[in-house]
């Protein structure tokens, strides 16, 4: 399927703003719609070049996600939408979903372009993507890191830690919390890092439906847990030190 | 978990070893950009894996002992292993200075320095925790202990000229 984006119709319309707003438009949406072609990964790679404050992970496959997440910028369209898209569609960007939400998006695209002729492009940059969809994108990107990724003996992490970061990201950031710094270590661990005000907390989980943690405040007062399932992250005590 | 004790710090643990790994020792590891450093610059605990420190051993390099061709070789493998890796670093450690750190719950060491060199390199060693334990969280604690040694760090093409 060929799903390039054709805004012609619209340039009908006098006003030079308008127009000028809709070639840019235009310029900057293409590489996202033409996604089948050859030239989709290098246009996404200029693209987020040019606008560092647009957040995709064009290292990635996940081009549902990608394309939810820039388009999500002006049409005030919830951000779950890439974050709620099941983990295991989006490692096949070109299933009937992924189709199903380009439609979905170019529609109330061209329904926002229709109403208002004060689509000023320059907005999309402005705009912050969630933290939860930071967050997520950190880990998507982790999961592109193979075996070996750090060096003899390092493996990458498995689809169920995965999956389980990911469900402790939207469980944690229910609340508005201090931002992590999440990576992954050489035993296939995704890692949650927060260093504040002196205060370290060090959190991960391995796939196996728990999470554990060490927690040192500025004060030396310590928290040791281990083996939490997941969801009790919710009523756990750590979450009210990272809010902020 | 691992094998070792104190004692064996005190013996040559491997047939390729060069001999017992000393206090006034320094020691090497590679840090990859960015994937073991912060946005402030630090190394991030996660650079140091809970199963090195339980069951693996954390790898290291004998300064003494160490071949410049052989570590240049690692780093640049693994920054050309991903695109998105920036460059390597060395972080020098002394040995005197972890086998000094105690965990304080118990008043016992934090860490083991053990000798177990490879046949193809004899300046290996690892560093394990001195604590029989397989709790995440006293791992997580001990590589919050470890991790700021490793912010001493070098250029990797100073090595040469080391």
């Amino acid at each position: 399927m060929n799903t390039c984006f054709d805004l012609s119709s619209f340039e009908q319309k006098s006003s030079i703003s308008f127009k000028s707003t809709i070639s840019k438009i235009k310029d900057n949406l293409a590489p996202f719609l033409n996604y089948e072609t050859d030239s989709y990964r290098k246009n996404l790679h200029d693209v987020s070049k040019i606008k560092k404050n647009i957040f995709y992970n064009y290292d990635s496959s996940y081009f549902s996600d990608e394309l939810s997440v820039f388009l999500s910028k002006d049409l005030e369209v919830n951000e779950k939408y890439s974050s709620d898209i099941d983990y295991n569609r989006s490692l096949h960007p070109f299933i009937k979903e992924s189709d199903f939400l380009l439609e979905k998006q170019k529609s109330k695209y061209l329904e926002s372009i229709e109403t208002s002729s004060k689509v000023i492009f320059s907005s999309t940059t402005s705009r912050r993507v969630s933290p939860t969809n930071i967050a997520i994108g950190r880990i998507r990107t982790l999961s592109l890191l193979e075996d070996g990724w750090n060096g003899l003996g390092s493996v990458a992490a498995k689809k169920e830690t995965l999956l389980e970061a990911e469900d402790l990201v939207r469980l944690m950031f229910e609340n508005t919390i201090r931002e992590p710094t999440i990576s992954l270590a050489s035993d296939g661990e995704i890692n949650f890092y927060w260093n504040f005000n002196k205060n370290i907390l060090d959190l991960g989980v391995f796939g196996d439906g728990y999470y554990s943690y060490y927690f040192c405040s500025n004060e030396g007062k310590e928290i040791f847990a281990d083996d939490k399932p997941i969801k009790s992250i919710i009523n756990d005590e750590i979450l009210n030190i990272i809010v902020v | 978990m691992h094998k070792y004790t104190i004692e064996d710090e005190k013996k040559m643990c491997s047939k390729y070893s060069p001999g017992i790994v000393l206090n006034s020792e320094e020691l090497y590891r590679i840090t990859l950009h960015p994937d073991h450093i912060s946005s402030e610059g630090e190394v991030l605990p996660a650079a140091i894996s809970t199963d090195d420190l339980e069951r693996r051993g954390f790898s290291v390099e004998r300064e003494r002992y160490s071949d410049n061709d052989i570590i240049c070789g690692i780093a640049d493998k693994q920054v050309q292993s991903k695109e998105s890796r920036e460059h390597a670093e060395l972080a020098k450690l002394g040995c005197g200075e972890i086998r000094n750190l105690s965990y304080e719950q118990t008043g016992n060491r934090s860490f083991l320095v053990i000798d177990d060199a490879l046949e193809n390199n004899i300046a290996h060693a690892s560093i394990y925790s001195a604590m029989q334990t397989s709790k995440k969280s006293i791992l997580r604690k001990l590589r919050n202990q470890l991790s700021p040694f490793l912010n001493n760090r070098l250029p990797l093409d100073t090595l040469t000229t080391l």
